[in-house]
């Protein structure tokens, strides 16, 4: 026992920290915007899962391979894949998550999103909720792929998606 | 060894007014920190700054103290459960994850390291790792069965549950779960063991007479936490997309009711006498309690940011 439980713990050491798919240390952002707009609209316009590049202005383009599916371009950077979990409708609520991630376009290893609206007297209340995980979940992350490097991508993604779409339904009153 | 146990007994006898209430010991992954919830009066008793994002937790009762691991930081931190103050650290390296405490003829401690893909067993009088036992890819949950001797092992990236010796370095069986298991629980009576699979939305009911897998049952949206009562009755999981706590029976494997909790449920925990579950909400900060007798949530009270306490995060 003891011999093989040395041998374990110096290949250990021989060996690089293989990236894993998640660490052990999820972060979280809670984001809201209150969009005055009838909840409807703003639901017709987040709820097309394949449609995020008509109002998202980081996004470039989006491709849906398959149902329930969307590769984002986001623009100068890259791919990265989102696969949805949720749509409930009655609830106006979404929920998605990385499926394929790409650490040099966004800097988290896998996050899941959810999406949601309320009615409020000046029109809709949105708030884009994320779980996730720094690019390099091992315990010596570098500065880029750090959590705070992935809260700060996180925050940007969901805000500047929510005052894009904000200003578009708004400006179309 | 002896001596200094006797010792402390006869502390425990000569003492009066000893803590009885239970108690909800939280970790707070976020803010840093631990606090202790009054189970009874609902206040909070104390709240400590700790090392960085703290995450699961085992409470000791015979050596008066819980253990809370940082897997950031590769190190346990040892708090006196009556003082609320840190008494020491044990250094460990690595992903230090779940973790469980044997309080009987043996004292000793089990963690999880994520990273290094083993179980380490610490001694909690010297605080130092006297063992490291090979288990699958980054372990997360672990339960201790301390009648029945053995430890149970969630492999979240082999999809596996390992079953240990709890006193020789045996590996008895590695068992197929669900995808990406989490945590795991035993049943009372020790005849089932239960892991939550986060990726397929299961529940693996595994029989610990031959380590085969009874039933693959259907969770909510990624469950988390698992816990069962103590009259064998009934069989908890926590769903962190779904936010609800999942109730089955026990016997007959069927889900009883669905009850909604706070956002992001990470842990769920029982109390000794079976009447209630509390709840850790990792999302939204808080702690639900649930009535069991009438299967609704009859508080959700606000805690520190982040609160995960993966393990038996309550006793006396």
């Amino acid at each position: 026992m003891k011999q093989w439980a040395s041998l374990l713990l110096a290949g250990q050491f021989l060996l690089p920290n293989m990236a894993v798919a998640h660490g052990p240390t999820p972060q979280k952002i809670d984001e809201k915007v209150v969009i005055a707009a009838p909840i409807d609209e703003v639901w017709q316009q987040v709820s097309d899962f394949g449609a995020i590049a008509d109002w998202h202005p980081m996004v470039e383009k989006v491709e849906v391979p398959e149902a329930g599916t969307r590769v984002l371009t986001l623009k100068g950077k890259g791919n990265i894949t989102e696969s949805l979990d949720d749509m409930n409708a009655d609830e106006h609520s979404m929920s998605y998550r990385l499926y394929e991630e790409d650490i040099t376009v966004l800097p988290v290893s896998f996050y899941s999103v959810s999406i949601e609206l309320e009615p409020v007297d000046a029109g809709t209340e949105m708030s884009w909720k994320g779980r996730f995980y720094r690019a390099d979940t091992g315990n010596f992350p570098p500065e880029h792929y750090n959590d705070a490097a992935a809260v700060s991508a996180m925050t940007e993604f969901a805000n500047s998606g929510m005052a894009a779409l904000k200003q578009q339904l708004e400006g179309r009153k | 060894m002896r001596p200094k146990r006797s010792y402390l007994l006869l502390l425990s006898l000569l003492v009066p007014g000893a803590v009885t209430a239970e108690r909800a010991f939280l970790t707070h992954q976020a803010a840093d920190s631990v606090s202790v919830v009054d189970l009874e009066t609902m206040e909070r008793l104390a709240e400590l700054k700790v090392a960085a994002a703290p995450v699961g937790v085992a409470i000791d009762n015979l050596g008066k103290r819980f253990y809370v691991t940082h897997p950031e930081k590769g190190l346990i931190s040892v708090i006196d459960s009556e003082s609320y103050k840190k008494v020491g650290e044990v250094r460990t390296g690595g992903q230090l994850f779940g973790i469980a405490v044997d309080s009987g003829d043996k004292h000793q401690v089990f963690v999880a390291d994520w990273e290094r893909n083993a179980v380490l067993v610490v001694n909690p009088e010297s605080m130092l790792v006297v063992d490291l036992l090979a288990v699958g890819e980054n372990p997360a949950g672990l339960t201790l069965d301390s009648e029945r001797r053995r430890i149970y092992v969630a492999n979240r990236e082999s999809n596996s549950l390992s079953v240990l010796d709890a006193d020789t370095p045996d590996l008895y069986a590695e068992v197929e779960t669900g995808k990406a298991p989490y945590a795991v629980s035993i049943s009372a009576d020790g005849k089932l063991v239960f892991v939550t699979g986060i990726q397929d939305d299961s529940l693996t009911v595994i029989d610990t007479q031959d380590y085969s897998v009874t039933a693959r049952l259907e969770a909510g949206d990624k469950p988390y936490g698992v816990a069962t009562t103590p009259d064998n009755r009934y069989v908890l999981v926590v769903n962190q997309g779904s936010n609800d706590l999942w109730v089955y029976d026990q016997q007959t494997l069927e889900k009883l009711v669905e009850i909604p909790v706070g956002e992001m449920p990470e842990s769920v925990a029982v109390s000794a006498d079976g009447a209630y579950a509390y709840v850790t909400n990792w999302f939204s900060n808080d702690l639900s309690v649930i009535e069991l007798a009438t299967r609704r949530e009859i508080k959700r009270l606000p805690v520190a940011e982040s609160p995960r306490s993966l393990g038996r995060f309550v006793a006396d």
